[in-house]
């Protein structure tokens, strides 16, 4: 397969982020040895284990989430070769490269197989986090810590445990993609992810307790977590690996970069561990709707959000929390997919604080085709919204404690236990209610549709 | 009413097939619904849509009737097909 062009230093990612992982208190519990799985581009490797014909040919793969002016994100070696970067303009890309094929990015695919390895992974250890949220950006996805305290008995020693990691990710992904794996061993996730940095493919670095602050020593001050700034700062100060970090008073870094000064000389020095920590993952609200032909209006997509936010937020497993984080995903015309995500800054039930930041991301990386299906996912939760929602329910038969009439959009109990004892009798729901799908379409019978009525 | 896809979205006013007899110039002049034949009394509007030439072309000419016993239909000719469809509204 080819190889994919990495951009110095290692763990500056191609979006021109550092790489970086969730931190953690030490004293919080966890796995202290940690084993990094790293596939670096596994955006762009999945993109050609998808179209193999592509893998002799100078491939990039464009950045998700920008409107017109569109940049690289992931670009194949022979690419690299013509002078094609991560970060260019698709302009500059083509008037380097003429023959460049340039792929449209599809997050749902990348977040479907970031899943699998998550799952296979799980069943070697049961310590098992991804590499920071997973975004539309996905600058994360394709690395992972495990927690491998206390498996050496079932296992074996760390060799073996990297060789069961590797056997155990060829029972997900194809045997080129998991020959490209970066695996690194060490204490702490910074450990483990400078070691899977400068692992190379089948070369596992596993680096013992002992021989940490040396090796840690050798690096360069890019493979510290912290501001970009602060690095930027650091090299032209001349402070260029970490040895150099070590050798400098405490109180000097403090007063220059503040905590992080003091955080980048404890990684430094090998004295700060980050545990691997378990994923917790509460199950996630999903709700579809498929078009009956596909969508390429702004207002439709808006309209069907609407309608998607209102079945999910009225789903009993969201009742007791608020929607934190909420992702809009779409089957697109002709193949491939889109997403946009929020993580809202206050939880919240109510439709509309929620539409509103998706409408926002939707209106700066709208859908690049028409949309045959739309989803809508809250996979972050919050506490109880003390807010009085507009689909909280009624508790009072039919009208309001005060007297008043039910607002627009609830549901009486009355309607709702007739619903359930239908659904109870025949499987479905058979009750549907008109919405507006694209109430200004030209073609009549685009403009409303009969939607299933779940209360 | 037959079982929907839950997960599904079911357009509304689906437009159905009609027989039209035609005079000069293409004009309805006769239509055979269910409850038997009418005929067109008046045309009180016609137009084209054309959409979606880059994809799955659409292009009707609608016509909005007065039928004999005073009910108002809209029909429309499919000019890729050339059929005859009932549009509900």
């Amino acid at each position: 397969m080819t190889q994919m062009y990495q951009e110095p230093p290692l763990l500056l990612d191609v979006e021109g982020k550092r790489g970086s992982f969730p931190l953690s208190s030490t004293s919080l519990p966890g796995s202290r040895q940690a084993l990094c799985v790293w596939l670096p581009t596994f955006e762009l490797r999945l993109e050609l284990v998808r179209s193999p014909e592509l893998d002799a040919t100078s491939v990039a793969l464009l950045s998700p989430g920008e409107g017109t002016r569109r940049t690289l994100w992931q670009v194949s070696e022979r690419g690299a070769e013509s002078g094609v970067r991560p970060g260019q303009l698709v302009s500059q890309a083509i008037s380097l490269c003429p023959s460049l094929t340039l792929l449209e990015p599809d997050p749902a695919h990348y977040d479907a197989a970031q899943e699998e390895m998550l799952e296979a992974l799980m069943g070697l250890s049961p310590v098992v986090e991804p590499s920071g949220l997973v975004s539309s950006r996905g600058s994360s996805r394709g690395r992972i810590f495990m927690g491998m305290d206390g498996l050496e008995r079932l296992h074996g020693p760390p060799f073996h445990q990297v060789m069961i990691t590797l056997q155990t990710l060829l029972q997900v992904f194809p045997r080129p993609l998991v020959a490209a794996t970066r695996v690194g061993r060490a204490s702490g996730k910074f450990g483990a992810w400078v070691a899977a940095a400068r692992a190379e493919p089948g070369k596992p670095v596993l680096v013992p307790d002992s021989e940490l602050p040396p090796f840690l020593a050798s690096c360069p001050v890019s493979v510290l977590p912290v501001d970009p700034l602060m690095i930027q700062r650091l090299e032209r100060l001349g402070i260029t690996t970490l040895e150099k970090i070590i050798s400098l008073p405490e109180p000097a870094l403090v007063g220059q970069f503040g905590l992080e000064g003091r955080r980048a000389l404890e990684w430094a020095t090998g004295r700060r561990v980050d545990p691997v920590r378990p994923l917790h993952r509460p199950q996630p609200i999903q709700v579809s709707l498929d078009f009956p032909s596909p969508a390429g209006r702004t207002e439709t997509i808006h309209g069907a959000l609407g309608r998607l936010l209102e079945k999910a937020l009225s789903r009993p497993a969201r009742r007791g929390r608020s929607a934190r984080g909420v992702r809009l995903r779409a089957r697109l015309e002709g193949g491939g997919s889109w997403s946009v995500e929020v993580i809202l800054r206050e939880p919240t039930a109510r439709k509309e604080s929620i539409a509103f930041p998706l409408k926002a991301r939707m209106a700066l990386s709208p859908p690049p085709r028409a949309v045959e299906s739309l989803t809508v996912e809250i996979f972050q939760f919050g506490p109880a919204s003390s807010q009085t929602g507009f689909f909280d329910r009624k508790e009072e038969g039919g009208r309001e404690s005060g007297g008043m009439e039910l607002e627009e959009g609830a549901v009486p109990p009355s309607l709702r236990e007739a619903v359930k004892e239908l659904k109870l009798k025949l499987g479905h729901s058979p009750l549907y209610r008109v919405v507006e799908v694209d109430p200004w379409s030209r073609i009549p019978e685009r403009r409303h549709a009969l939607l299933n009525f779940e209360p | 009413m037959k079982k929907l896809d839950p997960q599904a979205l079911h357009p509304l006013n689906v437009p159905r097939p009609l027989r039209v007899r035609v005079g000069n110039g293409g004009r309805p002049l006769f239509l055979y619904l269910k409850g038997g034949v009418r005929k067109v009394q008046q045309i009180l509007e016609i137009w084209q849509v054309d959409e979606e030439w880059w994809r799955n072309p659409i292009s009707r000419r609608y016509a909005r009737l007065v039928l004999e016993d005073g009910r108002m239909v809209t029909v429309y000719r499919d000019l890729l097909n050339r059929r005859w469809y009932l549009q509900k509204e």
